[in-house]
C-alpha cells in the first residue's frame, strides 16, 4: 500500500517535470519565432512575448514538485552539517513541515487569488487572468508529494547548473 | 517589520530550509505578525516578479548552458584555450581560467561553468601532478567569470529589480572580466612556479590552428549573442534563446555529440535549475515588496547619506556588506534584496547604476568562491570528488586575488563604462 502510493507519487513527479520541459521546450519556440518573424514580416508578433512569459511561469511552478525531489533546491547547510545524527532527522522533519506550510500558503491564497481575478482579462490574448495566476496553487499542490518523497525516499544532492 | 523579516530569515536559513522556501515563509511570518499586507500578496508579489520579458533571458542562457556543455562545445573550448596558453609553466592551470572566459561569454551562470570546464581540467590537472584541492580551487575562482562576462544571469537580475539596461550591464561586464581573467591568469603562474608544479602542461596539445578551426562555431557564439544585442538586432532574452536554438543545431547536426534521444533528458536538467533559481527571484521579490512596504530604503538612505561623506566610503561600505553577505546569501536573492536599498544611495553619491550593477555583481561573484555558501566551491568539490573542506587552505590565494580585482573595478569606473561612454 504505502510502495503503491510512493511509486504513484514518483509517476507525477516524472510527469509534471516532463511537461515542465516541454514547456520550455515551448517558451523557446515562441521567443525564437518572434525574432524569426521580426526578420521576415518586419515587425514581430505581439502576442509571442506574453504567452512565451505565461508559459515559462507555468514551467517554474510545475517543476517545483522535480525540484524539492530531487534535492535540486538550494539550501545553507552550515549548521545542519555540524550537528548531530539523531537531531539530523528531527530537523529533517522540521524542514519538511515548513516547506509543506509554505506550499499550504501558495495553494490556500494563490486560489483566492486566481478567483479574485476571474473577470480580468490578459492583454491580446481574451482569456481570463485566472489562467496565469492559476499556476502558482496548482504547482504548489503538485510539488506536495515531491516534498514527501524526498523526506521518505531521500536522494543525495546534485547540483548541476543553477545560478 | 524588519526585525521580524530578518529574524525569521535568519532561523529558517539556519535550520536548512530551502532557500526559497526560507525567503517565502520569513515573509509569510511577517506579515502574520504584523497583520498587513493581506496574505493575498503572497502569490501576487511572486507571481509579478516572475512575469517579465527581461528575466525570460535566465531559462534560455541556462539551457544554451546545458546544451553547449553535452554538445562537445566545452571540451573544443578546452584544446583551443590550451593551444594558446598551455605551453607556459602552468598552463594547464592557466587553460583553466581562459576556457572559463570564454564560456562566460556564452553560459550566465559560474555554477554551469564549473560543471563544464571543471570536468574536463580538474582530471587532466591532477594527471600532471597537481594536488587536487589546488585544482578544485583554481577551477571555482576561474569560474566565477561566468557571471561578470556577459551574458551573466545576475546582471539580468540587477537590471530588472533596478531599471537598468541589461544590454548597458552586459557592455560594463567585458572590461572588468577580462580583467579578473589577467589576474587569475598572472596568479596561477605565479602560484604555479612557486609550488613547481606544471612543468610540462604543454604536452600533447593541438597547434593554434587546428584547435582553432575544431572550435570554430563554439567560438562564433559569443559573436552572435553580443553583435546580436550590440547591434540593436535583438534583445537580450532574444538572443539567449537564440544561442539555445544556436546550441541545439551545433550539437545535433555540425558537432553531432548529441541526438534527439538526449534532449529530454538536457530539457529536464535545464528546467530543474531554471525552477529553483526563479522561485528564489520570485520569493525575493515578494521579501524586497515588504522591505521597502516598511519604509527601510529610506531609513538607510538617511543613515547613509549621515554616515558616509563620499561615494568612496559608502562603496567601501558596500563591498565590506556584500562580501559577508556573499558568505552566506544566494547571488541572485542578495540581489533582489539589496539592490533596490543600495542603488538609490549609490546614485545619491553621483555613483553610476551600471557600474554600481557591475561591482555588486562583482562582489557577489567572490561569494561564490567564499565558505561556507560558495556554490562554485560545491561545484568543484563534487567534480574534483574531495570534500569541500580540503580547499579551503588553497582558496586564499584567489580570494586576495579577486578581492584586489574588486577595489579596482570598484573605484576605476572608467573600467566598467569605459565601453559604454566610449561609443
Amino acid at each position: 500500500m504505502r510502495d503503491a502510493m510512493l511509486g504513484a507519487g514518483e509517476r507525477l513527479i516524472r510527469l509534471t517535470h516532463n511537461l515542465a520541459a516541454l514547456l520550455m521546450a515551448v517558451a523557446l519556440g515562441l521567443v525564437f519565432l518572434q525574432v524569426v518573424t521580426r526578420f521576415l514580416l518586419g515587425d514581430s508578433w505581439a502576442w509571442t512575448e506574453v504567452v512565451a512569459r505565461a508559459v515559462v511561469i507555468w514551467m517554474v511552478f510545475l517543476v517545483a514538485g522535480a525540484g524539492f525531489r530531487l534535492a535540486a533546491m538550494i539550501p545553507l547547510e552550515v549548521l545542519r552539517a555540524a550537528l548531530p545524527k539523531a537531531a539530523d532527522r528531527w530537523i529533517g522533519w522540521a524542514v519538511t513541515l515548513c516547506v509543506l506550510l509554505f506550499l499550504g500558503i501558495l495553494v490556500f491564497f494563490g486560489t483566492k487569488l486566481s478567483l479574485s481575478v476571474s473577470r480580468q482579462s490578459v492583454a491580446m490574448l481574451d482569456i481570463s487572468r485566472s489562467w496565469l495566476y492559476a499556476a502558482i496553487p496548482v504547482g504548489a499542490a503538485l510539488a506536495i508529494p515531491g516534498v514527501l518523497l524526498a523526506q521518505l525516499r531521500p536522494v543525495t544532492a546534485r547540483l548541476e547548473d543553477g545560478e | 517589520m524588519n526585525g521580524v523579516l530578518v529574524t525569521a530569515l535568519i532561523g529558517f536559513f539556519a535550520l536548512s530550509v530551502p532557500v526559497a522556501v526560507s525567503i517565502g515563509l520569513a515573509s509569510v511570518v511577517g506579515i502574520w505578525i504584523t497583520g498587513r499586507p493581506a496574505m493575498l500578496v503572497v502569490p501576487q508579489k511572486i507571481f509579478t516578479s516572475l512575469d517579465s520579458f527581461p528575466l525570460l533571458a535566465v531559462p534560455f542562457f541556462i539551457l544554451a548552458g546545458q546544451l553547449m556543455t553535452h554538445g562537445g562545445v566545452s571540451r573544443r573550448l578546452v584544446d583551443f584555450a590550451k593551444s594558446l596558453v598551455g605551453g607556459m609553466q602552468g598552463g594547464l592551470a592557466s587553460t583553466c581560467v581562459v576556457t572559463c572566459m570564454i564560456f562566460a561569454a556564452i553560459s550566465g551562470s559560474s555554477v554551469a561553468t564549473t560543471f563544464a570546464i571543471g570536468a574536463i581540467l580538474i582530471p587532466a590537472m591532477r594527471a600532471h601532478g597537481y594536488p587536487v584541492p589546488m585544482a578544485g580551487t583554481i577551477q571555482a575562482a576561474s569560474a566565477e567569470l561566468g557571471v561578470i562576462i556577459p551574458p551573466s544571469v545576475p546582471m539580468i537580475v540587477y537590471a530588472v529589480s533596478t531599471d537598468t539596461s541589461v544590454g548597458q550591464l552586459f557592455l560594463a561586464g567585458i572590461v572588468p572580466g577580462l580583467l579578473i581573467a589577467a589576474g587569475l591568469v598572472a596568479m596561477v603562474q605565479i602560484w604555479c612556479r612557486v609550488k613547481g608544479l606544471g612543468k610540462r602542461d604543454g604536452d600533447d596539445r593541438l597547434g593554434v590552428l587546428t584547435a582553432t578551426a575544431r572550435a570554430f562555431w563554439a567560438l562564433l557564439l559569443p559573436v552572435i549573442i553580443l553583435g546580436g544585442i550590440y547591434g540593436g538586432i535583438f534583445t537580450p532574452t532574444e538572443a539567449a534563446a537564440v544561442s539555445a536554438v544556436y546550441a541545439l543545431v551545433v550539437g545535433l547536426f555540425i558537432y553531432r555529440e548529441i541526438g534527439w534521444r538526449d534532449l529530454p533528458a538536457i530539457f529536464r536538467a535545464a528546467t530543474l535549475s531554471t525552477g529553483a533559481i526563479m522561485l528564489i527571484i520570485g520569493a525575493a521579490g515578494l521579501f524586497s515588496f515588504l522591505v521597502s512596504l516598511s519604509g527601510l530604503p529610506a531609513v538607510v538612505g538617511g543613515w547613509a547619506q549621515g554616515r558616509f561623506d563620499s561615494a568612496v566610503s559608502f562603496l567601501m561600505f558596500v563591498n565590506l556588506l556584500l562580501l559577508v553577505v556573499g558568505m552566506f546569501v544566494e547571488t541572485s536573492a542578495a540581489i533582489l534584496v539589496l539592490a533596490p536599498i543600495l542603488t538609490p544611495i549609490a546614485v545619491g553619491f553621483g555613483v553610476d547604476p551600471v557600474h554600481f550593477g557591475v561591482v555588486i555583481v562583482v562582489n557577489l561573484a567572490l561569494g561564490m568562491i567564499t565558505p561556507p555558501l560558495g556554490v562554485n566551491l560545491f561545484a568543484a568539490a563534487q567534480v574534483a570528488g574531495i570534500p569541500v573542506q580540503r580547499m579551503f587552505r588553497s582558496l586564499l590565494v584567489p580570494v586576495c586575488t579577486v578581492l584586489a580585482l574588486l577595489l579596482l573595478i570598484t573605484y576605476v569606473p572608467a573600467l566598467s563604462l569605459g565601453l559604454r561612454d566610449g561609443f
